[in-house]
């Protein structure tokens, strides 16, 4: 099976050339698998690329983002979902000088033991860097709702608050 | 720097190991596939069901005979639309359209096992193609449902239409999706003397059900079970095997 390129895609194989490392690498946080972070990044593009006309001349990221990230939660949905953990692994120390290695490691495992939601609002507010508002609005629920889980979240991952405070309510269960 | 700083860098940090390059040509096909389905879903809802296979595969022919610039799917599929849509729409091709496909299977239908509720059933079968614009294509694969009394009514068509449908090979691989509430199993055929299909889903290896067609047998039809391949998109790559072993393609 062939498939030729024609020339009005260039805009999109340009596209592709540009994001497809942080889509899949925004699946990879979002999974924790390589192979289905490939799978849900190619898709994405793939459906970017069935709205290419419309999307071209807006923001065509954005819309391989959201695409990506429904993507994955869909595939949440499915019963074959691990659930989450309650247990957090030990967060290395700040001395540790095996340093990224072991700081992505404790990152995947910590990640493992949020919720979906949670884990979806840490990735869009902390990774994407986007507004509360535009989390609220890629994951359809309210701004408040955004707030207080990615509040849960990092509290789960013994994260401090902007202002350096330690969050309060534990595991937040 | 706070933790949250730390956590956003973390987040940041490239794996280790990188990650491989997209397919840009699955990305590509797959992208036109669903666009095509998007405009037969929409624009296009009101084309009846027996009509809809052989409108796309005219559509796949027009379109490449008016430029040779425009990108083309290996194979044309569309999924059929409820026979109860009645509203006539644009047909998104070319008029000279004489004859509809027939949803009737060209050979034997294959029960696929999937109860698909009131009495159907689900199977998998052949449906011939009578097309002037491609002589060298007699046939395509459908998934469709079968009732009781014995009718048949497509959820998905696919053909090869470039070329002949019998050149040895992987011809009009489709499904992995859900089509009027039901889940269409990703199926195909293969040309030449498979014995057995295989791939790989994220790493783990997966097996076809593969079974020779009744009209001609040097064409093996496949489809993968439901539970194991999703959708097309995720087997990397098909790979047949004849009945000694020995690989039959890349």
């Amino acid at each position: 099976m062939r498939t030729r390129v024609a020339r009005g895609d260039d805009e999109f194989v340009e596209f592709v050339r540009n994001s497809a490392t942080r889509l899949q690498h925004a699946a990879f946080l979002l999974t924790s698998d390589r192979h289905q972070a490939e799978d849900a990044a190619q898709t994405a593009l793939a459906k970017t690329y069935a709205a290419w006309s419309r999307v071209r001349r807006k923001d065509a990221y954005a819309y391989a983002r959201q695409v990506l990230v429904n993507h994955v939660i869909d595939g949440w949905r499915r019963p074959i979902r691990e659930n989450a953990t309650e247990d957090l692994p030990e967060q290395p120390s700040d001395l540790d000088v095996a340093g990224a290695v072991v700081q992505r490691k404790w990152l995947l495992d910590a990640l493992r033991t949020l919720t979906d939601r949670e884990r979806a609002v840490v990735v869009l507010r902390h990774f994407f860097d986007l507004k509360e508002s535009d989390v609220a609005g890629e994951l359809g629920v309210s701004v408040g709702t955004v707030k207080s889980t990615n509040s849960r979240a990092l509290t789960k991952l013994r994260i401090t608050a902007e202002d350096g405070s330690e969050l309060i309510g534990g595991l937040g269960r | 720097m706070t933790d949250l700083e730390t956590l956003r860098s973390a987040l940041r940090e490239q794996p280790a190991e990188g990650f491989a390059e997209p397919d840009l040509g699955a990305i590509m096909t797959k992208g036109r596939r669903i666009r095509r389905r998007r405009r037969l879903a929409t624009g296009a809802g009101g084309v009846a069901a027996t009509l809809a296979t052989v409108l796309v595969i005219v559509g796949a022919v027009a379109l490449k005979g008016s430029s040779s610039d425009q990108p083309l799917p290996p194979a044309a599929s569309a999924p059929a639309p409820p026979p109860s849509a009645s509203i006539p729409a644009p047909a998104p091709v070319s008029p000279t359209l004489t004859e509809a496909a027939s949803d009737r299977p060209f050979g034997e239908a294959i029960p696929l096992g999937v109860e698909a509720g009131g009495g159907r059933e689900l199977v998998l079968c052949a449906f011939a193609i009578d097309e002037p614009q491609m002589p060298d294509v007699r046939f395509g694969l459908q998934v469709a449902y079968r009732t009781q009394a014995g009718e048949y009514d497509a959820l998905l068509a696919s053909n090869e239409f470039k070329g002949s449908d019998r050149s040895f090979g992987f011809h009009a691989v489709d499904g992995g999706d859900v089509i009027r509430g039901t889940f269409v199993p990703v199926f195909g055929y293969f040309a030449g003397p498979a014995a057995r299909i295989t791939s790989t889903v994220r790493g783990k290896p997966v097996e076809a059900k593969a079974i020779p067609w009744s009209e001609d047998p040097s064409i093996v039809i496949f489809w993968f079970d439901g539970t194991q391949v999703e959708s097309a998109g995720v087997l990397t790559p098909l790979v047949a095997y004849d009945a000694r072993g020995q690989r039959l393609t890349k």
